[in-house]
């Protein structure tokens, strides 16, 4: 286990110190030394976001040493991705969830609470620890991606935490769309399926 | 040049608001301390407010307050400027104009003189913005550099606006985007972005003037500006044990490079001192982890959040927004619930908020 004093570093110094210190090949776990326990807790607060295992004692007064450990109970994924680069990441994609929308409501009923409904799912993937890998949108799902649609900001938000947003092309010219993509890129019905077929795990709304 | 800009950064363990005191350390301190009264003090510290106003006649108060805090970024113009721009904020939070500002300086003997220099320059611009007049101050040594201001200014009486005065119905503005104490903790771990670090600095050099403003002739029931506290803090404090008030987390601005920042949990101890204090205060489990970190993020120079009347906001939004930007409606004040910061996120909140 590597040791990483960082006595007197004040936040995030040791975070990144741990973070790069996992990143390292072969580094299976790490243990940190601060002076304070809200140090701790912001150490805590990544290896619980990212999956690792941790624990902590106070050695003596204003001296912790936490130890983080990249196997943790829950631990993350990708080992066998190969590069410890992405490992560091903490990425949590390889779950591979994918998740398709084929329709602009949600659910069968009302077609107001399914727009609702709908705004509301888009908006809950982006509150999940472990966001999709994929979200694949088909027929009049395409509206939820095109300009004016209440969905867009959620959808960039997903962007953002490396969720990659797919729209069917056919569905878009069916529906004369084309110049209205507002987030994610236009694909082809082919590389939809690989996707589809590369998932662990795919939601279908 | 640059050996020396950074040594500002190297000689300080904490910078910016970021630097406080924890708030429950300071009110428990603040609790043992003998009440003062005069009836011409209308805001003292008891009340938790942005600065003191005392009633000098029967048409003005003064309001006045003072603000220091270390370095939170290398160039000292720079830093110059956002610690006067921080302590020039809380005359505009109560509704003041800043009328006269005394230098207030710790400043290590081994630092050379330039960048002292360097950062009066830098605070005299802003006072010189603000329309003020500099006009002393007092200078120590000290082992690491502080800098900030004594601001005097003027209010009419029945001017003044105070913190924890909201009236149910009102908007609430938030002038200034969330994140720089986010990004200036990546400053110092060395990970952040020139264009990250551009934008937290540019919006920390910004005066409150413009917006503060732009509320004359607005019905404004309250506000405040968001310090080291962060913006939940001000939150309850500004609903106090009156209201609540409900936020819409999507409309929260922020800058973009902060919220990437927190997922990375490139966190301050400030902000998570803020959420020690804080988080039972507010139930935030539904929100994702950045924007919960935004909300507990010590802010340097933060912008002003402002209560103003529903049928008004739209107005006075846009014309805010015509100098910044980024600000934008984040919240209602309704009656007092259970939970005194209620969240309208699209499922549940929504629901939950138009049964009330």
């Amino acid at each position: 286990m590597k040791i990483i004093d960082v006595m007197g570093k004040p936040c995030p110094i040791p975070v990144i110190e741990a973070k790069r210190a996992l990143a390292e090949q072969g580094i299976a776990g790490v243990l940190v030394k601060v002076d304070n326990i809200v140090s701790v807790q912001n150490l805590e607060k990544m290896a619980k976001g990212c999956g690792y295992g941790f624990s902590y004692v106070e050695t003596s007064k204003d001296s912790y040493e936490v130890s983080i450990s990249g196997d943790g109970k829950n631990a993350p994924i990708l080992n066998d991705a190969g590069s410890g680069a992405e490992d560091f990441q903490c990425d949590p994609l390889s779950g591979k969830l994918v998740v398709v929308i084929s329709g602009n409501t949600m659910g069968a009923g009302t077609e107001d609470l399914g727009e609702i409904l709908i705004k509301g799912f888009i908006y809950s993937l982006t509150e999940l620890a472990v966001p999709p890998k994929y979200v694949i949108f088909l027929n009049s799902g395409v509206y939820l991606t095109s300009e004016g649609a209440n969905t867009i900001e959620d959808l960039k938000k997903l962007e953002g935490k490396g969720t990659e947003i797919f729209t069917c092309g056919t569905c878009v010219n069916f529906y004369n769309l084309q110049e209205k993509l507002a987030v994610g890129t236009i694909t082809d019905m082919y590389n939809i399926t690989e996707k589809m077929a590369s998932a662990s795990n795919v939601i279908n709304i | 040049m640059e050996k020396r800009l950074c040594s500002l950064l190297e000689n300080c363990t904490s910078g910016g608001c970021g630097a406080k005191i924890g708030p429950g350390e300071l009110s428990a301190l603040l609790k043992g301390l003998p009440a003062f009264s005069d009836k011409n003090l209308l805001v003292g510290y008891d009340s938790s407010d942005d600065a003191a106003v005392y009633k000098i006649d029967e048409k003005r108060s003064i309001v006045t307050t003072a603000d220091f805090f270390p370095p939170m970024v290398n160039d000292p113009k720079t830093f110059g400027r956002i610690a006067a721009a921080n302590a020039l904020s809380d005359v505009y939070a109560m509704g003041g104009k800043p009328v006269a500002a005394l230098n207030l300086v710790c400043f290590p003997q081994s630092m050379h003189m330039d960048v002292l220099k360097e950062i009066l320059t830098g605070g005299a611009e802003k006072v010189a913005e603000a329309s003020a007049v500099l006009a002393g101050g007092h200078s120590i040594y000290d082992k690491e550099p502080k800098y900030g201001l004594a601001v005097t200014g003027i209010v009419e009486n029945d001017k003044i606006i105070r913190n924890d005065t909201p009236e149910i119905t009102h908007k609430l503005i938030l002038t200034k985007p969330l994140g720089t104490g986010i990004i200036m903790a990546a400053l110092r771990g060395e990970v952040a972005s020139p264009e990250a670090v551009n934008k937290a600095v540019a919006t920390m050099e910004r005066l409150n003037k413009y917006a503060a403003e732009k509320m004359r002739g607005f019905n404004i029931s309250a506000c405040t500006d968001i310090t080291g506290f962060g913006l939940l803090a001000h939150m309850l404090e500004m609903a106090s044990d009156k209201v609540s008030i409900v936020i819409e987390p999507n409309e929260i601005p922020y800058i973009d490079e902060a919220y990437v920042y927190a997922g990375d949990f490139l966190v301050t101890a400030a902000g998570q001192r803020n959420r020690n204090h804080f988080a039972d205060k507010a139930d935030l489990s539904g929100l994702p982890f950045e924007i919960q970190e935004l909300m507990f993020d010590p802010q340097t120079s933060g912008g002003l959040l402002i209560c103003v009347s529903p049928e008004q906001a739209d107005a006075l939004l846009a014309s805010i927004q015509a100098d910044d930007a980024a600000a934008s409606i984040i919240g209602e004040i309704i009656n007092r619930e259970k939970d005194v910061i209620l969240f309208n996120t699209q499922m549940r909140g929504m629901k939950q908020y138009e049964n009330n």
